[in-house]
């Protein structure tokens, strides 16, 4: 054997002449393995934002009394999320409305990894300086602005915007939790011809766990929390837990609202009760339900009110003289402030709240010429007599300095 | 000769009417305006801890020690707290509240749109706050506390404990809330 066959026959010379002469890359499986990963990838990642902004806006297209547009729709992977930027709603036949229903700069849907990877798209909708217009009305208009009511009454009647339906059809999956940040709601009331508004400013809210607890091995209730500056002074928060796997709702939670200057609400006391208004409010509510019964309180203190007429005329000043005469009667003094205040207790149904008038009325008499009402929720919920009485023992207890004050009446027969 | 006494009269008058300006911010309940303080670093040394904190206080800014702006809470909102979780929150955020503020002033001077602006504007500054003590209780400092770390994670500035703040903390949200709503328990709602 020469040495070139023992040489042929190990293979030596054929991988020195491969050594020589490379295979060029593109002979190699692997490459086009990659190759095709990284044109998929890169497909997927063209394709991903204009398939999103089209399921968007069959979305949109979808809404009933209702279209919209987004400026940019965005899908990203690391992390899951659906970005919408620019989304605006418009009522069906009010396109010349200054203010859209509905604006968001950014919504954004993010999965929660944990979940994905049980194969649920469940995650968090993040909503950014939202601007939402809420329209409302009183549902008996006075008799003279009944007519010219009608037709802005359709306009509420036409205005019932679905935010879960919108939020289901423009982002896919399921909310887990809903964070609105930096956001603003203007509310008016379109069945009075004067249009009165409020502004309800820098809303921060969160809701959570949405989606049953059972579902995500979750061991605490829903959660609600907010915060919001009415009308630019009074400041809203809202904090209450739910448990919505029960039959019927079971719910406790509180919301308060202080240093709400009535000076701010000029245009909204003017168009509902013809005079204008001055003063401090501080409202507390506590409720609680389960079973399907109610229960709670609101307890309102307003500090140096004074009503002053709003048009020229005998009557409107008679209004606001009464109601001034009124106020120095039941006020009490707290250093030098006036202060009226009372609790509301608020018995019944979840469906059929009964507030009690009686426990009311004797809460501000006690307030005046008793004992002041106690700032805050401390004495809060009113504790409930253990029998119905009538309203001269409601009285006579209520204005008493050693008792607690009114107590709140136990509903008969439930 | 003329000269300096009309330069002396000159001077004697914008002394008298600095002190008069001084007595009548006293007087209105105002600390003398900061122009007209001798700064600390005019004087050669570092300023005190008061003084810092009197550069960042807003008028603003909600008073921790009146009932003014933070949520109180009732008998029953109170049960659906664990005490020993609130404890747990307010050490927590106590002992973070120099990395809080570090992060709100960074946040402070991002770089941020019209809007953005807009809406930092519109909110409610942050008050001074120094300690978070552990009183069991979802007090002013601790709300405010956890509205300062709100704003530092960009969640939704409540000032109330909700379950993404306290992951954020650390804290499991069943350290923290009862299982179920207190209108569960018995005699709540009657």
């Amino acid at each position: 054997m020469t040495a070139s066959a023992a040489t042929d026959r190990y293979g030596i010379r054929a991988a020195a002449e491969a050594a020589a002469h490379p295979k060029p890359f593109y002979r190699f499986k692997l490459f086009w393995v990659l190759f095709a990963v990284v044109v998929l990838v890169a497909g997927v990642r063209i394709a991903v934002d204009p398939l999103a902004e089209h399921y968007t806006r069959q979305g949109l297209d979808g809404l009933t009394g209702y279209h919209g547009s987004a400026t940019n729709v965005q899908v990203s992977f690391f992390p899951p999320a659906y970005t919408v930027e620019g989304l605006k709603l418009q009522q069906d036949g009010l396109e010349d409305a200054k203010e859209p229903v509905l604006y968001v700069k950014t919504l954004v849907g993010r999965l929660t990894l944990r979940e994905l990877l049980k194969f649920r798209l469940v995650g968090t909708v993040t909503a950014q300086n939202l601007k939402a217009t809420i329209k409302g009305g009183a549902t008996k208009p006075p008799e003279e602005v009944k007519e010219a009511g009608k037709k802005l009454e359709k306009e509420v009647i036409e205005a019932d915007l679905d935010i879960g339906e919108v939020l289901h059809k423009i982002i896919p999956l399921r909310a887990d939790r809903i964070e609105v940040r930096d956001s603003d709601l203007l509310i008016y009331d379109v069945t009075d011809p004067k249009r009165p508004s409020l502004w309800v400013s820098d809303v921060q809210l969160a809701i959570e766990n949405l989606v049953t607890r059972q579902q995500l091995d979750q061991n605490v209730p829903l959660n609600v929390t907010m915060r919001a500056v009415v009308a630019k002074t009074g400041t809203l928060k809202v904090l209450a837990t739910a448990d919505l796997l029960e039959d019927k709702p079971v719910f406790s939670g509180q919301a308060q609202l202080t240093g709400l200057q009535l000076k701010s609400l000029w245009a909204w006391t003017v168009a509902k009760a013809g005079v204008g208004a001055d003063g401090q409010v501080n409202a507390f509510v506590n409720f609680n339900s389960a079973k399907g019964k109610l229960s709670g309180d609101a307890k309102v203190i307003v500090e140096n009110a004074k009503l002053a007429p709003a048009e020229k005329g005998v009557a409107p000043k008679l209004v606001a003289g009464a109601g001034n005469l009124a106020i120095a009667v039941l006020s009490s003094k707290d250093g030098g402030d006036k202060r009226i205040g009372t609790t509301l207790p608020l018995k019944g149904t979840l469906y059929k709240p009964d507030p009690q008038v009686w426990p009311t009325i004797l809460g501000v008499v006690r307030n005046a010429f008793v004992e002041a009402v106690d700032w805050g929720f401390t004495d809060l919920p009113t504790p409930t007599a253990s029998e119905k009485q009538g309203p001269v023992k409601q009285a006579v207890e209520a204005l008493k300095k050693d008792e607690s004050g009114p107590k709140a009446q136990p509903r008969g027969g439930e | 000769m003329k000269r300096s006494l009309v330069l002396a009269v000159a001077m004697a008058l914008a002394a008298c009417s600095h002190a008069r300006d001084a007595k009548r911010e006293e007087g209105d309940g105002k600390e003398p305006s900061a122009a007209k303080k001798a700064t600390p670093a005019a004087q050669g040394r570092h300023a005190p801890a008061a003084d810092r904190n009197a550069k960042k206080s807003d008028p603003r800014a909600p008073n921790l020690e009146g009932p003014a702006e933070p949520m109180t809470t009732s008998k029953t909102t109170r049960k659906m707290f664990k005490p020993e979780g609130l404890k747990k929150l307010q050490e927590t955020i106590a002992s973070q509240l120099g990395v809080i503020e570090k992060k709100n002033e960074k946040r402070a001077n991002e770089k941020k749109d019209e809007v953005e602006k807009e809406k930092d504007a519109q909110k409610v500054p942050l008050a001074e706050l120094s300690s978070v003590d552990a009183t069991g209780e979802l007090d002013a400092r601790t709300q405010e506390g956890l509205r300062a770390f709100q704003r530092s994670e960009k969640l939704p500035e409540t000032g109330l404990p909700d379950y993404e703040t306290l992951r954020r903390l650390h804290i499991s949200p069943d350290e923290l809330y009862q299982h179920e709503p207190p209108a569960k328990q018995e005699g709540v709602v009657k």
